[in-house]
């Protein structure tokens, strides 16, 4: 079995534990593409997006799966808009990143990176607030979904671990 | 020889835990063996992430692979429209199996599911065989389970009913959402039958068994309750209870010794990966279709090199998987006022209502097996609901403003209902399990090779029964219908590999379960099943998981006087 651990880290002062600056802004980037906000639903950032995904990351069984499979993404996304727009991703407007999206949602891989973003994502909002994200529950209140019990103690960390 | 237990038992799911209950019941000793941890409801939670996201009670690919290989349906090889939920075909493994975490959708198969090769000939590219049991056979043990299982449900006359011994069921149903009689009424209207469906679900406190708390949560996740009938609560902790049931749990048995062409002993790890054994008279193995195969092909000897009780060489032959599709329609609330939009914002999760008018049908002369539709309500999963509309369509996935937009719409707007289809998975010869060549688990054991490859009919039978539930969707005047793609192999619902039949040239177990080659080795998970019906056939493993506990018990000299 491999180990997990249930300690969890925090990113610090708007930094990530596990990505380069240009990574984590280009991270953030998309999740706002992902989950802009609106008149009456919450944005990425609010509901805690990214300190879910660093959480998710602080997992060795997970990070060893998947840490690799998004940073790449994250810099294929980025040499786009560099060769494209000569900006990096996250400093490009909302329209021009929603495009550099939409072309990658064309290509099987680069969907497929989107597709576990997207996931991530939408993890961050409905999912416990132990994990990280739905800060103050605010994806379930939006959707007026009500957890249902008994509620998880302690997040599930990999493998059996959580158990 | 001295021997440890009168029986033991290799797995503890529904073919495990019911050989368990009955062989402690009539005073035998028992042993079972259960590679995943022993894990009750104390340590379940709601978690959509841990439970249902991670799957963290099924094994993880990387700590123990299987060797996967799906072939397109279609026989030319080019075109697949089968989505996998999952990529390496294990289920929950713990103590009382993938019991746990079912659904507990519990459904009879019909007198006629046991003669299919006498009632609609042969297949082409499809080794169906009859059952060399009939229906009479196992019906006291369909009614034995509903009473120890705790099945609850109501029973009503339609074309298709069973026979059964009691007029109804031993619990009442559990409690249903309006919308089953928006259901029943339609039915009514077109000439088709609503049927109320059975769930392996407590609907009232019993046998220190809690009942349901109407969670919804029941597919994926652990009972918090006690209310689910999963192997562990109902069948193995009351064998416990009698002093002749011992478990021991993350025991990863390795290997069957022969002597003399009998079973003496099973060779397993135990937690620590210290090898151990048990000696018995008896051997039972439950281990899920997959695995039971694999592990007769591991205890492969000089008396038999290709593998325990293969002389037929059927062992991992005829493997098949129920065969599901499904769709969805959705209710808006802004064109429902009164009681009716009441009705429709009521919180409670079951529908439990099926069709079963075209378990049969006929096109042109022909007549061919359709199967069963089951109309329920969406598990109240936020992360998969949202996800389902997020991927909806892989080509166009949905972000930003429209996912909030459509988000609010299925969680917010309205109610949406669902149905699965359930079709008979027709073994296809090139369906089946083998020793992969290469790769090793991490006790250095090959692992199953799964070849899987879906019979045309059983997609022909799905896209049938998935167009009959969108008839009735559209009678209901539900809107935004949706239709899914096939799931030919889900780790649901897998059987075959070791057949039973009359025949030791062509089957693997006689009609009791045993081995044609061992007298003392049973087989009494999904294995022996030649066709399971177009429904989920869990009841029907559990049933006859009873059927030949007596057997057994009737081997070993009957009732013991304790």
């Amino acid at each position: 079995m491999f180990k997990g651990s249930s300690k969890i880290q925090e990113n610090r002062d708007g930094k990530s534990l596990f990505f380069s600056d240009e990574e984590f802004n280009t991270l953030g980037a998309v999740q706002n593409c992902i989950l802009p906000g609106g008149v009456s639903s919450p944005d990425a950032q609010a509901i805690g997006a990214m300190t879910y995904l660093e959480r998710f990351f602080s997992y060795p069984d997970f990070k060893d799966q998947y840490f690799i499979f998004i940073q790449d993404g994250l810099n294929r996304l980025n040499k786009n808009a560099l060769r494209k727009k000569n900006k990096n991703f996250y400093a490009l407007d909302v329209e021009d990143r929603e495009n550099l999206l939409l072309e990658f949602e064309k290509e099987g891989f680069n969907r497929d990176w989107l597709m576990f973003v997207i996931a991530l994502t939408v993890e961050a909002l409905l999912s416990d607030p132990i994990y990280g994200g739905n800060k103050n529950e605010m994806g379930w209140k939006w959707l007026e979904y009500s957890p249902k019990f008994p509620r998880p103690t302690k997040p599930y960390a990999g493998s059996m671990n959580g158990v | 020889m001295a021997f440890d237990a009168d029986v033991c038992i290799v797995g503890s799911g529904a073919g495990g835990g019911p050989v368990a209950y009955s062989l402690a019941q009539a005073g035998y000793s028992v042993i079972v063996l259960e590679k995943g941890p022993y894990l009750s409801e104390k340590d379940f939670f709601k978690d959509e992430i841990g439970e249902a996201i991670r799957s963290k009670f099924r094994p993880f690919s990387l700590v123990e692979p299987r060797v996967i290989r799906r072939l397109p349906e279609d026989e030319d090889g080019k075109i697949s429209s089968i989505e996998s939920l999952d990529n390496n075909l294990w289920n929950a493994t713990m103590v009382g199996g993938s019991t746990n975490i079912m659904s507990g959708f519990f459904f009879r198969m019909k007198p006629k599911d046991f003669a299919l090769r006498s009632l609609l000939g042969s297949v082409k590219n499809g080794n169906v065989e009859d059952w060399p049991i009939n229906y009479q056979d196992l019906e006291p043990y369909y009614s034995l389970a509903e009473k120890v299982i705790g099945i609850s449900g109501r029973q009503v006359s339609h074309p298709q009913s069973e026979p059964r011994s009691s007029p109804d069921f031993p619990y009442p149903p559990v409690a249903e959402h309006p919308l089953a009689h928006w259901v029943d009424h339609t039915a009514k209207d077109q000439g088709w039958y609503s049927l109320p469906v059975a769930r392996a679900i407590l609907s009232q406190t019993s046998k220190n068994r809690g009942a349901c708390s109407y969670t919804g949560m029941c597919g994926m996740y652990g009972c918090t309750t006690g209310a689910k009938g999963s192997s562990r609560v109902a069948l193995l902790e009351p064998a416990v209870a009698t002093g002749r049931c011992e478990i021991r749990a993350e025991a990863t048995v390795k290997k069957i010794n022969m002597r003399s062409r009998k079973i003496v002993e099973v060779e397993y790890f135990d937690k620590d990966g210290s090898v151990k054994f048990v000696k018995a008279k008896m051997f039972v193995l439950a281990a899920q279709a997959i695995e039971t195969a694999r592990l007769l092909l591991l205890s492969a000897s000089t008396e038999y090199p290709n593998g325990l009780a293969n002389s037929s060489g059927q062992v991992g032959k005829n493997l098949f998987f129920s065969v599901g599709g499904g769709g969805s329609g959705q209710f808006s609330y802004a064109k429902y006022s009164g009681n009716r939009l009441r009705e429709l914002r009521n919180p409670q999760p079951f529908l439990n209502r099926a069709f079963q008018d075209w378990y049969f049908y006929e096109q042109g002369e022909k007549k061919y097996k359709g199967g069963t539709l089951l109309f329920l309500l969406d598990n109240p999963s936020p992360i998969l609901s949202a996800m389902s509309v997020a991927f909806e369509n892989k080509n166009s996935l949905l972000w930003g403003e429209q996912l909030a937009k459509s988000l609010k719409s299925k969680f917010v707007d309205s109610k949406t209902i669902n149905f699965e289809t359930f079709a008979d998975g027709i073994p296809h010869p090139k369906s089946h399990v083998t020793l992969d060549a290469s790769m090793k688990d991490r006790f250095g054991l090959p692992v199953a090779k799964v070849q899987v490859k879906t019979h045309k009919n059983s997609i022909a039978a799905t896209k049938f029964l998935k167009e009959k539930g969108r008839s009735i969707l559209q009678a209901m005047g539900a809107e935004n219908i949706k239709l899914s793609p096939e799931i030919s192999a889900s780790a649901n619902l897998v059987a075959g590999t070791c057949r039973f039949g009359n025949n030791p040239r062509t089957s693997v177990l006689n009609a009791d379960c045993r081995a044609h080659d061992v007298d003392n080795l049973y087989v009494t998970d999904g294995s022996f099943i030649p066709s399971g019906g177009s429904v989920p056939f869990t009841w029907t493993i559990y049933a006859n998981a009873f059927r030949v506990a007596d057997k057994i018990i009737q081997q070993l000299g009957g009732l013991k006087k304790i």
